[in-house]
Order: structure tokens, then sequence, then C-alpha cells
């Protein structure tokens, strides 16, 4: 089963937390993105095991773009 | 030789200084500390800092009449209604009105944060016995909206328009502190949690028919507001369009920066001991930051009215984003939500309201003037 | 007091008077924009 973790507002990606192949759990803060000035945490949607990380630092997110997908078991 | 000497003496300016004139150094150094060492709004506080101090100099003569530099800086560029048009000429070529066309409701939140100003209006005229030019200009400041206030005060009241300007861009500095209590008081934690349904995409073509569909609607409304509402709304223009970037980049870049220079100065510059140091500054210092709560209290209140009205909630505390502090209101807003629910992503829903707000502070700013001159 | 009071509602009014107007545009702009598009798209 896979989860989707999606950008909640569009941004830059100033950090990121994980690494594919991470064990993480729900709510870890798992990136970055800068709007406006300001920082703002995303967060992981479920707990599960990093399967794909689509952005880097420095890219430009929007709205709803797939930023990383989670595996659960 | 003697007397050329002495003659010579008399010609500098330690012989005239008056305490005032140092007094007025040292605001000029505070504004100027603020701005570097705290980074309040230093783009406006460092040269209005500085033209405090320089227009307090004995004999410079920078703000005499017909012959001073700084005067004629604010003649032919605050006076003749230049300055500040332009400026908001380079703001609209900033601005995204994408949040609000998403979500055209916002734009009473944008008017909800005016009541305020008028209620600072009304207090200042009747509590204060200001008179009802001096009571616009110094409610206009709770519009959070730096050539706005200038604008008005060039045209309303001349001699307070130093003081409201430092009110101002203090106040925006400060919004960080002013607005939370404000929204912690007027909201509930569940009423802050509440996630805001997702935006609809804009396009281009409606984000390019605004500025012309905005300009007409408040120009026809309110012709008072033409100089900077049409120069706002021809900046958004620019940006929008995607055909002038040339014009656009200048506008948001080098236009605005070099406008921003000459706005400062000159309205630094006429802050001179005799406007500033009377009892009434105080006042308008205390009054200013009423504005500024009452504008943040009464937007959360049209937010929760609105509520009241509506099936889908909207987050009360954009509201207080209708306080046209860009982007610091919309900042402060997403924060809070954030408090409340980490998961609440704010910032761009506060967009909008903040974007409006600017649009209802150049509104009342012109029925103002229009009841007013 | 009456003055004051009198720019007080009137002010309230026009502003609100305004963004309703604008309100009001910027939906008309929003309908006429989708009917174009799908217009096109028919086409």
């Amino acid at each position: 089963m896979q989860q989707q973790m999606v950008a909640p507002m569009l941004g830059k990606v100033i950090q990121v937390n994980f690494s594919v192949g991470d064990r993480v759990e729900e709510d870890d803060e798992a990136m970055v993105i800068e709007a406006m000035k300001m920082e703002t945490p995303i967060f992981v949607p479920c707990d599960g095991v990093v399967g794909q990380i689509n952005v880097k630092i420095g890219d430009n997110v929007e709205e709803d773009d797939v930023l990383a997908v989670i595996e659960t078991e | 030789m003697i007397e050329e000497f002495s003659s010579l003496i008399y010609t500098t300016g330690f012989l005239y200084l008056t305490p005032g004139m140092i007094f007025m150094w040292l605001i000029g150094f505070i504004l100027i500390y603020l701005a570097i060492a705290k980074a309040y709004e230093p783009l406006l506080l460092l040269p209005i800092g500085f033209g405090i101090i320089v227009a307090n100099l004995p004999l410079a003569g920078l703000m005499a009449p017909d012959t001073g530099l700084l005067w004629k800086f604010y003649e032919y560029g605050i006076h003749w209604e230049i300055i500040p048009p332009l400026i908001f000429l380079g703001l609209g070529a900033l601005t995204d009105f994408g949040p609000l066309l998403a979500r055209p409701s916002l734009i009473f939140l944008g008017a909800g944060a005016q009541i305020g100003v008028y209620i600072a209006f009304f207090s200042a005229h009747l509590l204060l016995g200001f008179s009802l030019q001096e009571a616009a200009t110094i409610g206009i400041i709770g519009g959070a909206d730096g050539p706005t206030t200038i604008f008005l005060a060039s045209k309303l009241a001349p001699h307070m328009l130093g003081t409201c300007a430092v009110a101002a861009y203090s106040y925006m500095a400060l919004v960080p502190i002013i607005m939370p209590p404000v929204m912690k008081i007027l909201t509930t934690e569940k009423e802050r949690k509440i996630l805001m349904p997702k935006a609809r995409k804009v396009g281009r073509l409606e984000k390019t028919l605004f500025p012309l569909v905005g300009v007409l609607v408040i120009v026809l409304l309110v012709p008072a507001s033409a100089p900077l509402m049409s120069m706002f709304m021809v900046g958004n223009l620019f940006r929008e369009c995607k055909v002038v970037e040339r014009l656009n980049l200048a506008a948001q870049n080098e236009l605005l920066n070099i406008v921003t220079i000459f706005l400062g100065l000159p309205v630094g510059a006429t802050m001179n001991a005799q406007n500033f140091l009377r009892k009434d500054v105080i006042f308008i210092f205390v009054l200013g930051l009423f504005a500024f709560i009452a504008s943040t209290g009464t937007g959360i209140i049209v937010a929760k009215g609105m509520n009241l009205l509506s099936k889908t909630k909207i987050n009360p505390l954009l509201g207080a984003a209708g306080v046209s502090a860009v982007p610091m209101a919309a900042r402060v807003v997403h924060k809070m939500g954030q408090k409340a629910d980490k998961k609440n992503y704010l910032l761009m829903y506060a967009m909008g309201p903040n974007v409006a707000g600017v649009i209802g502070t150049v509104t009342a700013a012109g029925i103002f003037l229009t009841m007013l001159k | 007091m009456g003055k004051a009071l009198g720019i007080f509602v009137a002010g309230t009014a026009g502003v609100f008077i305004g963004m309703m107007l604008l309100y009001g545009a910027i939906q008309l702009t929003a309908v006429v924009v989708t009917r174009w598009f799908d217009k096109k798209v028919e086409k």
C-alpha cells in the first residue's frame, strides 16, 4: 500500500529530512518548504518506509505536487 | 582677519542648535537603530530616520521652501502625488491576486478590516478632539498601508505626515506582536482549527482581466482613489499579461526601489521639532495602535459573521489578514493556524484577504478624501 | 459629531459596496471566462 505525501501549498523545498528506505512515523517532520519568506514544515502522512522522493532542495513545488511516496505494510 | 574668522563661525550650524533639534536626532537614531538592528521595515524606516536627522540641522536648509533639496523631493514627489502612486505601481506588479480570485468571498474580510479604520477615525475626532482631516489620517494608519497613509496625509493633514508614516511603518513591523493577542481573544481553539477547502485553480485569463475589471469598478465608485488604484492595477496588469516582462520586472524592482528611496527621505524630513514635539504625537501613536488592533478585530468579526451566514465555514483567523500589511499579516495568520493544528496551511488562503485589504484601504482613503477635501 | 458619524457610516458602506461590486465583477468574469473556454474547447 502506498500513500502520497503532497505539498499543502506552493513554495520552495529547503530541507529534506529523510532518504529513500528510511522508516518514518506519522507526523514526523519530513520536509520544510519556504513561501513568502516563511518556513513551513510538512509532515509524514502515515507510518511506513519512504519509497520514493520526487523533489530535492531548491525545487519549486505547487499545491498538490507529490513530494514523496510512503510505502505502508 | 578676525572679522572673517568670526563671521565664518557664525555660518556654522552649531550656534543655532536647539534642544528640540537634538531630540529629533535622537528619534532619527532610534529609527535607524530599529531598522538596522531589529530589521523593522528597514526599507522605509532607515531613510525616514536619516531624513529626520538631516532636516533638523540648522542652516542646512534641506527643507527650505523652493530651495531645499528634501523640500523639492517632498513637493514634487509627494505633494504632487507622484511617488505614492508609483509605489503602488510596483506593489501591483508584486501582487498575486490568485488566492483572492480563487475564493472571492474573502474580499469582504478586506472590507471588514477597514471598519477598524473608521472606528479609530471616530474615536480620534470625538474623544481626542482631532479635526476630521487629522482623524482620517490617523484612522488610515489602521489600514497598514504606508503609501496610502502618506498619500492621504499629504492631502488632508501634511503637518502629521511624518508622524503618521512612522507610526504606520512601526506598527507594520510589529504586526507579529500586535495581532496574535487580538486573534486569540476573538477566536476559539476550534475555530482556529478550521481547515480551508481546496482552492480552485485560477486561470491566466481571469488574472489578466481582474486588474481591468477592478480599476473600472473601484475608480467609478470612488474617483478620488484613482491615482493609487489605477497605478496599482496597471502594475498588476503588467504582471499578469505576461507580454511586458521588462516593464513588469522594472516595476517590481528598479522602479519600486528607486521610488522607495525618494519616499522615505522626504517623509522623515517633514518631522522637525515643531511638528513632532507636541502632545498630539503621543495620541497619534496610541490611536494608530488602536486602529491596528481595531482593524484586526473587525476583520475577524466579519469573518465570524460570514460563517454564521454560510454553510462552508472559513477560518476566522483569515479576517486578521484583512489588515493590509502584505505579507506579514498573512504570515502571522498562518503561524496561528499552525499552532492550532499543525496540518493547517493558511498562508495562501490568507493572501486573499491580505491583498483585498490593500484595495479596501485605498477605497477607504478615497472616500475620506472625497468627503473631507 | 454628526459629520463624523456620517463619514463613519458612509465610509463603511462605501467600502462594503465597493467590495460587493468587485465581488460581483470577479464572479461575472469567472463565469464569462469559463463559458468562453468551454466554447473554445467545444469547437
